[in-house]
């Protein structure tokens, strides 16, 4: 019963993460799918959006609720800001002028917000953190429970968004083919902006709920971003669903290494199951050839 | 222009000579390191060139095959007590071995695929340096690696050793760049690589051997970085430093013979340069990466033959390609 209960623990813990790996990897898989355009500085969107929602309750007082709504906001900015300085310039051209762009832009910006902010390790303050809820046995952590509920409400509303809006139609259209949506009338720089801005606020969201769980540190998002290229990977580059089942089984299975086997595993069984999928199923376990977007 | 260009042969035997005399002409000693290191990191810009320059493969684990050169050069001399001219030579293989390791399963992978595959692999390589405390030592690193004791033992002879190497390997890559299997490096590019198959050409094979000789380059400049520092560490070999070797390319000249060479010599010298400012140094590198890829994307080099061939009505042959 014990080992039971353990393993519950844990898979909560891994579902917390996985969501945080999977509103990351959204964001990169849409970028991926509807502009053919790869972002390896999206690890930083997240760093920013945790350093925001500090910013905001910590230095300002804000309380934390709103600090985080604030985050997105910054997160919608940023996402803006990356498709106008860094991939708008290069579409169009050699796909890997975008990897080496924002690669050199995600060394800029964590250098600088070490620069900022220091290296010292911060924490956000939350009134949820203290909280513990009994479950059957399973004790659990309020803010653990608010980050997994509030990501899947958001990925929820994302995937009803792209299948059944409008715009979403306009991005799948964009995915399906950027020049006869051009033609039919879709402005393919209003949805690369669009596509930038849900992004950037689905990762500095990431940010802002696992601030107060984990330290915030201006490398968070090299290892993060790490993580959701695998996400993004073994789910099929361009897949939304596959994105979501790859994010949060990830983040169990991280949580369950960690758990029962040793921390130091953690990274090198994520990277080797990437490398494993590359080598026999290069387009993902959700991706067929081909197939691109939601 | 198969051969060396033998109508430059004065600008050759000048440039040789100048070389020949730096230890003369540089006395402070921390200078002639800085010299030493440029060669260590021509060696790093060189070999990834081959890769991403000429077969047009992005590869962000560099550092990678440069770990596996110093640490494999390290752990023979320290537990085998190997001398280090055997050490350097078995410790290149083994990097080329590595490299032909990491080309085979990602050779189907494409573009940014193929980039974050290479990703993948330099995290492995680090985070197995990292946490194979019997073997690697962990994060502590390696102490006290001994130097080629007897025949090298000051930085002057280093520098002439390192001349040497270097002068050697560009020489080497360069006959190769110019033979049968270097022309057939840019044939099975992306961009053309079912007409190179159509033509004969087996596109698996000759990537799989420019990895390794790229490997192979990248480990003998980890070799030479074991025992010229006497200490390696997992950070070393990070992906910071993949991305340095990275800009080197990128901002001298991806897919040009002389552009990552210059990257090179730039990329160790400007820390001196901004030594003032140590703590931008790296803000300044991704703003070069950036601003290279957006607004220079053929880098310095290219950038410079672009004006002599506008100011030459005869024009400049290109000399990587011929």
């Amino acid at each position: 019963m014990d080992l039971l209960l353990e393993i519950a623990q844990q898979v909560i813990n891994g579902l917390v993460i996985g969501g945080i790996y999977t509103l990351m990897a959204l964001g990169m898989t849409m970028i991926f799918g509807i502009l053919d355009q790869t972002n390896f500085a999206h690890g930083e969107l997240y760093m920013l959006g945790a350093y925001a929602a500090f910013f905001f309750s910590m230095v300002l007082g804000i309380p934390y609720l709103v600090s985080v709504c604030l985050a997105i906001l910054v997160g919608v900015l940023l996402g803006l800001m990356y498709e106008w300085l860094i991939f708008r310039p290069v579409r169009g051209k050699d796909p890997l002028n975008a990897v080496i762009a924002s690669l050199g832009a995600s060394i800029f910006i964590w250098n600088a917000a070490l620069l900022v902010f220091g290296g010292a390790p911060r924490e956000i303050p939350t009134p949820f953190l203290g909280e513990k809820v009994n479950l059957l046995g399973v004790s659990l952590n309020v803010q653990r429970l608010l980050a997994l509920a509030v990501t899947i409400g958001i990925i929820l509303a994302l995937y009803w968004w792209i299948g059944k809006s409008r715009l979403g139609r306009a991005m799948r259209a964009t995915a399906q083919n950027r020049e006869v949506a051009a033609l039919m009338g879709i402005k393919i720089g209003r949805v690369a902006e669009l596509v930038f801005a849900t992004g950037g606020a689905l990762a500095a969201l990431g940010g802002a709920l696992v601030g107060p769980i984990f330290l915030l540190q201006p490398s968070m998002g090299l290892l993060a971003v790490g993580k959701a290229f695998i996400v993004v990977i073994v789910g099929g580059m361009g897949s939304v669903l596959g994105a979501i089942y790859t994010g949060f089984g990830l983040g169990v299975l991280e949580s369950l290494t960690v758990g029962f086997l040793s921390s130091a595993y953690r990274d090198v069984i994520s990277f080797a199951i990437l490398i494993l999928v590359l080598w026999v199923r290069p387009q993902g376990l959700f991706g067929r050839t081909g197939e691109r977007g939601g | 222009m198969k051969t060396l260009p033998y109508r430059n042969l004065w600008k050759w035997v000048g440039t040789g000579l100048l070389l020949l005399i730096v230890p003369v002409l540089v006395r402070d000693p921390y200078y002639l390191h800085l010299i030493n290191m440029s060669g260590l990191s021509i060696l790093l810009a060189a070999s990834l060139n081959l890769i991403t320059g000429f077969l047009g493969e992005l590869n962000l684990g560099h550092a990678a095959f440069y770990g596996v050169g110093a640490y494999a050069s390290a752990l023979l001399t320290m537990r085998l007590h190997l001398p280090f001219l055997l050490t350097l030579p078995v410790a290149s293989l083994l990097a080329a071995f590595s490299g032909a390791l990491i080309a085979y399963p990602c050779l189907r992978l494409k573009g940014p695929y193929f980039a974050i595959a290479t990703f993948g692999y330099g995290e492995i390589v680090r985070l197995i340096l990292h946490n194979w405390d019997t073997l690697t030592n962990g994060p502590l690193g390696l102490r006290g690696i001994p130097g080629p004791a007897g025949f090298i033992n000051s930085k002057v002879e280093y520098y002439y050793f390192i001349l040497t190497i270097v002068a050697l390997s560009l020489l080497a890559i360069w006959r190769l760049l110019h033979s049968q299997l270097g022309r057939t490096f840019w044939a099975v590019r992306q961009d053309s690589v079912v007409l190179a198959e159509m033509i004969g050409i087996n596109s698996t094979r000759v990537k799989v051997l420019a990895f390794m000789v790229a490997a192979y380059f990248a480990g003998v400049a980890g070799s030479l970085y074991a025992h010229y520092l006497r200490f390696i560490s997992p950070d070393t070999f990070s992906f910071l430093e993949s991305s340095t070797a990275l800009a080197m390319v990128i901002v001298g000249g991806l897919g040009t013979f002389w552009g990552p060479v210059l990257g090179a010599i730039l990329f160790t010298w400007l820390p001196e340069l901004l030594r003032s400012v140590s703590e931008y140094r790296m803000i300044f590198y991704g703003l070069l990466l950036w601003g290279s890829i957006t607004f220079l994307p053929q880098g310095i080099s290219g950038f410079l033959e672009s004006r002599i061939r506008k100011n030459c009505t005869t024009g400049v042959a290109r000399d990587a390609h011929s």
